[in-house]
């Protein structure tokens, strides 16, 4: 039996303690979210002790796992103190706000004995895995260049109203645009100078869009298109093109669907779009981080592909801000 | 209205040549073309005359205007020859290979009193033209930047030799996406940065490319350049522009109006198109422009501004720094 303390109940508090009650052996000890009501109403569901000190959850004894879903810039202290403790650490993307943090983190994770692993999610949803794996096989022959896009309507209205604050989320680019990073990076492997525009910086309200390129030292490049501008209610937006030396693949969320609903509703009618999987990605990660704690081994995102794909997510926003190439790729 | 098409080295002569025939009020009086065989083929196909030195026609016929579709380094020497017999151009794009050259074609012109068009048939195509409406009407409120490509597939010949083509997929295909912005906009490039490579092909030139723009008014856009669709893909390529505004985000997908066709007898998948054919409407605004004595709707200007954005994506990738604008001669 595992023992999870999950910190932060907000939405992917939520989404990863679904995933742990699904699984056998896991018990969700104890929930923590600053704002005691979202952590009640998530203990409740999972018979889970409750607190509002991630400190608290760090240094229980019957804690063999901590979860960390918290707001970005409150990752680094709550991994390193959970990695301190010989607890087993999962944290969402990502790593942390600051590359400074981030190397700190990747420090301590080397010098402890536990496992540790941020939430890079994308590795594990089905049609990513399905073109890497294509891409291994040598379908596309040699991979040479990606275009990604990734979006939809402003994540406004969360804690804080975090997400519009740059100094905690860095924008689109780097909060959402960080999948697609460790994405290209997972094809690419490392990237060497990177060019991107973005609103990020421009101060309008409730609208955040980038456009990276980024060059790989396999000379790959890759196109990036991130959005936070569509208008509230449309669905997301995910997309790719991978092109190799003999060949293409191409997904798209809008047409490669296998369900559409159009409802009538109360007041508005509504069309979603989705194509439910036997498993959910979360789950499948979050399965992958267990059977790594009990098979003692590496798990699929090291703490180096996490602080990479923050730097380079960070060097767009850096690059957008000064219209120049930033270097990306030096020592950690 | 008489006219003649200089040169079939780049295919779309072949386009441009059947839109020709459609229109009522043109005659297609002769074409000239160096390569002999191909062009002797072509005349006796259309039943016109034929010229191997496109210099002769011009002293010969009495044409109205000419169709120039030669090799990107030879548009300057055609297009110079034919405003000097006092004929009327459509020039291929992009205009030119170097803005000297392209600014000397559109003087001649001017001097001699005729007009010089480029191009552009995406400027005529319908999708275009109802955000063009849409944006000219301010629906959209404060435009914020632009995602797009002009993606084919590798053409090869002439188009991958620099000495006549100016360039590979960049000089290829920054230039119709880039007029669009312009129009859109009403505004120039301030600031070109750019990666471009030979990734996919064994060939001499470059086949990626990935242009960033950012506008005057800070407006930002990349245009994917690149012939990176592969040999299977089922149409030859795209025109995609992403639009992001205050008030929306626009996906404009130029070609994206084709049937699929599953043909067992080729074992091959294709794309076919059922859209409107913007060679066709692009001549007709042409000949009309001419016949009315109107100014053309894409100029000799428009080809110069939108080439001189491959041109600074070059010089970008050369220094690994963006390029502000405009370039020196």
């Amino acid at each position: 039996m595992l023992r999870v303390g999950i910190v932060g109940a907000g939405g992917m508090g939520r989404v990863h303690a679904d995933c742990w009650s699904k699984i056998d052996d896991i018990k969700i000890q104890v929930i923590c979210d600053i704002e005691v009501d979202k952590a009640e109403s998530l203990a409740k569901i999972y018979n889970a002790d409750v607190t509002t000190s991630s400190g608290e959850v760090i240094k229980r004894s019957d804690i063999d796992i901590v979860d960390i879903c918290t707001p970005t810039p409150f990752h680094a202290d709550d991994i390193i103190s959970s990695l301190r403790s010989g607890k087993h650490t999962i944290c969402e993307k990502p790593i942390t706000r600051t590359l400074e943090s981030a190397r700190e983190v990747v420090k301590t994770a080397r010098e402890v004995d536990v496992k540790f692993m941020v939430a890079h999610v994308l590795r594990f949803f089905p049609e990513f895995a399905t073109a890497k794996n294509l891409i291994e096989s040598g379908a596309i022959g040699i991979p040479r260049m990606a275009r990604m896009r990734r979006g939809g309507p402003y994540p406004a209205g969360k804690w804080n109203d975090w997400y519009a604050k740059v100094e905690m989320s860095g924008g689109c680019l780097v909060d959402t645009g960080i999948h697609d990073f460790d994405f290209l990076r997972w094809i690419f492997g490392d990237a060497e100078r990177v060019y991107a525009s973005a609103l990020t910086w421009k101060n309008i309200p409730y609208k955040d869009y980038g456009l990276a390129t980024i060059r790989f030292k396999s000379r790959a490049m890759a196109q990036v298109e991130i959005t936070w501008a569509h208008p509230s209610g449309t669905p997301l937006k995910a997309g790719f093109e991978l092109i190799g030396t003999q060949g293409m693949l191409t997904y798209d969320n809008y047409s490669s669907t296998s369900l559409r609903v159009m409802r009538v509703g109360e007041t508005n009618n509504s069309f979603s779009m989705e194509s439910p999987v036997a498993e959910s990605p979360y789950l499948t990660e979050i399965r992958h981080f267990v059977s790594c704690i009990k098979e003692d081994r590496e798990p699929l995102i090291t703490p180096e592909d996490a602080y990479r794909a923050l730097e380079i997510a960070l060097a767009c926003i850096e690059s957008a801000r000064t219209n120049r190439p930033v270097s990306v790729g030096g020592e950690i | 209205m008489k006219g003649a098409i200089l040169s079939f080295a780049h295919m779309h002569a072949y386009s441009y040549i059947e839109c020709l025939k459609k229109i009522p009020e043109v005659e297609l009086v002769a074409i000239a073309d160096e390569v002999e065989e191909r062009g002797k083929e072509i005349a006796s196909r259309y039943n016109t005359r034929f010229y191997r030195d496109y210099q002769e026609l011009l002293r010969k016929e009495d044409i109205d205007f000419v169709v120039v579709c030669s090799e990107n380094v030879r548009h300057k020497d055609m297009v110079i020859a034919s405003a000097q017999a006092g004929k009327h151009i459509l020039c291929e794009k992009p205009i030119s290979v170097d803005i000297r050259s392209a600014r000397e074609m559109i003087e001649t012109a001017n001097k001699y009193g005729v007009q010089l068009q480029t191009a552009f048939p995406v400027r005529f195509s319908p999708t275009i033209r109802r955000v063009k409406g849409m944006i000219d009407r301010g629906e959209f409120g404060k435009i914020f930047g632009f995602n797009c490509t002009n993606h084919g597939k590798m053409p090869g010949g002439w188009f991958v030799d620099k000495s006549l083509a100016g360039g590979g997929a960049i000089m290829d295909h920054t230039v119709h996406v880039m007029d669009i912005l312009r129009w859109y906009l009403g505004c120039e490039a301030r600031y070109v940065y750019a990666e471009g490579d030979t990734l996919l092909h064994d060939i001499p030139s470059d086949d990626v490319g990935l242009v960033s723009i950012l506008f005057e008014n800070g407006i930002f856009a990349t245009i994917d350049t690149s012939w990176s669709r592969p040999k299977s893909f089922p149409i030859w390529g795209d025109v995609n522009i992403y639009m992001v505004a205050e008030k929306g985000t626009v996906e404009i997908e130029v070609f994206n109006q084709n049937l699929s066709l599953y043909n067992d007898k080729t074992m091959s998948v294709s794309w076919v198109d059922w859209g409107s054919n913007m060679d066709l409407l692009m001549l007709e605004s042409f000949v009309h422009s001419i016949r009315e004595n109107k100014p053309v709707e894409v100029t000799g200007y428009d080809g110069l501004k939108a080439m001189e954005v491959a041109l600074a994506a070059y010089r970008s990738i050369e220094l690994k720094e963006p390029v502000e604008l405009p370039l020196e001669e």
